[in-house]
């Protein structure tokens, strides 16, 4: 039974190099679009021949078929992964990883220096990257595991069908060809090489991309990746014209991989500077294979955009290396045209995506020999498949009642590997109904914005101005840009701007309502979509605190804000109280407490006050103080450890977590003797935050100014305020970390809060800009 | 759990440094537990915080480890933060909220 499957399936095998193709193999051809050589064989099923030598033949013949690959890593091509008797798959696996020692010594140093020789070229970083790779390369099993995950992730019935229909097409072609050649030697020799062509392709022309129903398929789940890319879209439409076309057309495909280079390399080298990480290295140097391929690229631009077939960066290879390619080319793209809805919600894909493209670098790099030519391009070729040229999506607009694909978005997919990054975000431009996060829509101070289009409208008004582009007729486009913006970004306002502000109020000239620019947008893109969960980020010092990627992601559309982001906020209120107030005015300055309270408790209230001598604890000290019961050693050195008395303060501020779901401020009025309690959502203090503040209170004074000092300020007998009229209310369901941050931070201006859930978004935006700047406005 | 190994559970090993320059300092938990490290002052809390994360069988980085309200970074030594013996430094875990 057992000898019999394995039979089955040793019919066929992969011959695959190391790279994405073969962890992920056939199942999933738009999700990982192949970029590695995959070479197929099948051997007529006489098979008396023992499993294992049958399969070290063929392994021997394709060695020398294909003297310049490198040593192939085999996959095979099974229906019945999980069905496969342990003992005859053990015992195939080492061989499968380890080519047999007959030519892999030789194998080993012929692309050993070939990759040395590579390595020079391509610069220091690949060589790392590579070395990392192969590292992991070598781990059989990691593949295999990985395999299996993913079978597991697409769900058996679709990979079995998946596999099945793959399978019998290869079967059949394979027979059509058995069948025209009779020697065999020969045969593989020139079957080895159509598999070379076949699978080298790896885009898709727009044309054969079935787009409607693609767009939804790869469209971002996310409401804000959406509004994000469209923004950026239409920012550097308006920003940077003509000359750079097709590279802001990359750059807008893939913004947090390839930033623009000219316009855009900002972020991306801020990606590089700020961490010595392998993924970042990738990065960048993904960037800096692009940069190098540029001008190549530019000219071909130039080409018929109509040749189905034509994708730049593979046809900048493909020109040189062989002609042939064509037709078979194009066979193997209808192949694959129906795409796979790919459920995933973790951005352990994106790493693993990240391994995969450092994987077919190197790999690439690796698979460098003089004549083949597939180094880093191999690489480029994986990039987007998706609209090339702008024209494209100007077919898809101007077309009055097509309908961008929004209406099958509800079955479908999410982020998912880096690569599908770019494909998302194109097809986003063709708009896309967001979920959640209902009444974020409008704008309170622009009026006609309260008639916002709907997604779909915004979305074709972004593609209008595309054309405008092409038109070069930009003045009345541009006021439809204002309509679409939300935010001050209308440039008459920006004109206005150059007065002084004699009200600082006012939100016009308050950067955190100020809409962002595209480049702004952009670096918040690669800063927060997509980015490798333990990618560090930005430090921000002040709090000792690394920001990584899974940090700034919930700072995406109505996500969860965690405490690294709360505590690196809160770190830049306290060093923007201390700059501007501790340190700067003299203690004469203030009252002291009970005078000031004496002459003026109620009459005054909080925001006509002087400004605040501020601490905002972070976001463990009410953790700390009262996770098990109500601890006050636990946190007795906090405050002087700060540097901090109580007799300095005037407002003491302390954001907490309720029960890892949500967040709430209560502020301390040491001044006006009051605690507030200020929950984005008007709901009660069910965690007796303000008995036990009350407390810690108490015993803090007593602590530090005696057991007098502290039954003098009858902290029992202060006022407690809940949810007072001036506190905005959340009106979605992830965003109180930003109501609470930007409480506290208007409570240490002494400014009334002025910003509500519609400016939400645009304060979550900013936010990401000053923490990777590691300041906040004054 | 937390009263398991209060003694010395990661003594160092490398050369016997005298008494004065190695201090204890306690690892605590949110519910509470503690664990003790005996750590040179000059040895960089690194070393600490993997050794809290091993033993509790978690991933490093699971933990915001502070000092007194202090985000510990991992070159600071006890030195440098002026630990005293047997302080506390509190493991806390991430919070999220929205």
């Amino acid at each position: 039974m057992a000898r019999k499957r394995v039979r089955r399936d040793i019919d066929c095998y992969d011959f695959a190099l190391p790279s994405s193709s073969q962890q992920v193999p056939s199942q999933t051809p738009r999700r990982f679009p192949k970029t590695s050589v995959r070479v197929r064989l099948q051997l007529p099923s006489q098979s008396a021949a023992p499993v294992q030598s049958r399969f070290q033949l063929m392994q021997s013949t394709l060695a020398s078929w294909l003297p310049s690959l490198p040593q192939p890593n085999i996959n095979r091509n099974q229906s019945a992964t999980h069905a496969q008797p342990t003992s005859t798959n053990s015992s195939l696996t080492p061989a499968l990883n380890r080519t047999p020692a007959v030519n892999s010594s030789s194998f080993t140093r012929r692309h050993t220096a070939a990759f040395q020789r590579r390595a020079r070229d391509v610069g220091p970083m690949a060589a790392r990257m590579n070395g990392n790779c192969s590292r992991k390369l070598s781990s059989g099993q990691r593949i295999a595991m990985i395999h299996q995950a993913e079978k597991k992730r697409l769900g058996a019935s679709h990979a079995a069908r998946k596999i099945n229909i793959e399978l019998t097409q290869q079967r059949e072609r394979h027979k059509a060809e058995l069948q025209q050649s009779k020697a065999r030697s020969k045969m593989f020799g020139r079957r080895c090489q159509t598999y070379v062509d076949l699978t080298q392709e790896c885009n898709e022309p727009l044309d054969n991309y079935p787009k409607k129903e693609d767009a939804t398929e790869l469209v971002s789940e996310d409401e804000e990746d959406e509004d994000l890319q469209r923004e950026i879209l239409q920012r550097s439409s308006e920003a940077k014209r003509n000359p750079h076309k097709e590279a802001i057309f990359q750059s807008r495909a893939k913004p947090s991989q390839k930033p623009l280079p000219s316009q855009h390399t900002t972020h991306s080298t801020v990606l590089a500077k700020e961490n010595e990480n392998d993924q970042v290295i990738l990065l960048s140097s993904d960037d800096e294979s692009r940069l190098k391929r540029k001008p190549r690229h530019s000219k071909l631009v130039g080409l018929p955009v109509s040749d189905p077939a034509f994708n730049p960066p593979q046809s900048s290879k493909q020109e040189e290396s062989s002609q042939e390619h064509e037709p078979i080319k194009r066979k193997s793209k209808r192949k694959r045209s129906r795409p796979i809805p790919i459920e995933d919600d973790d951005i352990d894909a994106v790493l693993e995506s990240v391994e995969n493209t450092s994987r077919e670098i190197a790999s690439a790099t690796r698979n460098h020999s003089e004549d083949v030519k597939p180094p880093l391009s191999l690489k480029l070729s994986s990039l987007p498949a998706l609209p090339e040229h702008p024209d494209d999506i100007i077919v898809l607009s101007d077309n009055e009642d097509h309908k961008p694909p929004v209406q099958v978005s509800k079955e479908v997919p999410r982020k998912s590997g880096m690569k599908r990054v770019s494909e998302i975000t194109v097809q986003s431009f063709y708009g896309k109904q967001g979920r959640g996060t209902g009444g974020v829509v409008g704008s309170h101070h622009i009026p006609e914005l309260k008639n916002k289009p709907s997604d779909r409208v915004v979305a074709k008004e972004v593609v209008e101005l595309e054309l405008s582009d092409d038109e070069s007729d930009l003045e009345p486009k541009r006021n439809q840009t204002g309509h679409i913006t939300i935010y001050d970004s209308d440039p008459s306002v920006t004109n206005i701007k150059t007065e002084p502000p004699s009200d600082i109020d006012d939100r016009d000239f308050d950067i955190r309502f100020k809409g962002l620019n595209g480049e702004e947008l952009t670096l918040v893109a690669s800063l927060t979509s997509n980015v490798p969960k333990q990618l560090v980020l930005a430090k921000v010092e002040e709090a000792n605190i690394e920001l990584k990627g899974e940090d700034f992601g919930g700072l995406r559309g109505s996500r969860w804000l965690n405490d690294e982001i709360m505590n690196s906020f809160v770190s830049l209120v306290n060093a923007r109280n201390r700059d501007e107030v501790r340190n700067k005015m003299n203690d004469v300055d203030y009252f002291d407490h009970e005078s000031e309270v004496d002459l003026n408790s109620s009459r005054r209230s909080f925001f006509s006050r002087k400004r605040p001598r501020t601490h905002v604890f972070n976001t463990f000290f009410f953790a700390r103080l009262s996770q098990n019961q109500y601890d006050y050693q636990g946190v007795r050195r906090w405050m002087s450890r700060a540097g901090l008395s109580i007799k300095e303060l005037d407002l003491i501020l302390v954001p907490i977590n309720l029960k890892n779901f949500h967040w709430v401020l209560v502020g301390i009025d040491l001044r006006g003797k009051e605690f507030l309690y200020l929950d984005s959502t008007f709901g009660d203090d069910t965690s007796d935050a303000i008995p036990i503040l009350k407390k810690w209170l108490y015993d803090e004074v007593k602590d530090k100014q005696g057991v007098d000092e502290a039954d003098r300020m009858q902290i029992d007998s202060w006022r407690v305020t809940k949810n007072p009229g001036y506190l905005p209310r959340q009106r979605d369901g992830g965003s109180c970390g930003i109501f609470t941050l930007y409480m506290a931070d208007y409570l240490e201006r002494a400014r009334l809060p002025n910003f509500d859930q519609n400016d939400i978004r645009n304060l979550r935006r900013r936010t990401v800009l000053f923490l990777q700047e590691g300041k906040l406005p004054s | 759990m937390s009263e398991k190994a209060p003694e010395d559970s990661k003594p160092q090993v490398d050369a016997k440094p005298e008494p004065g320059d190695q201090i204890n300092i306690k690892v605590r938990d949110a519910e509470g537990n503690e664990v003790q490290f005996k750590i040179k002052k000059t040895t960089q809390l690194k070393k600490l915080m993997d050794a809290y994360c091993l033993r509790m069988g978690t991933a490093k980085g699971a933990y915001r480890f502070l000092f007194d309200g202090h985000r510990i970074n991992e070159e600071d030594t006890p030195e440098s933060l002026d630990m005293q013996e047997l302080d506390c430094v509190d493991a806390m875990v991430s919070q999220l909220g929205g």
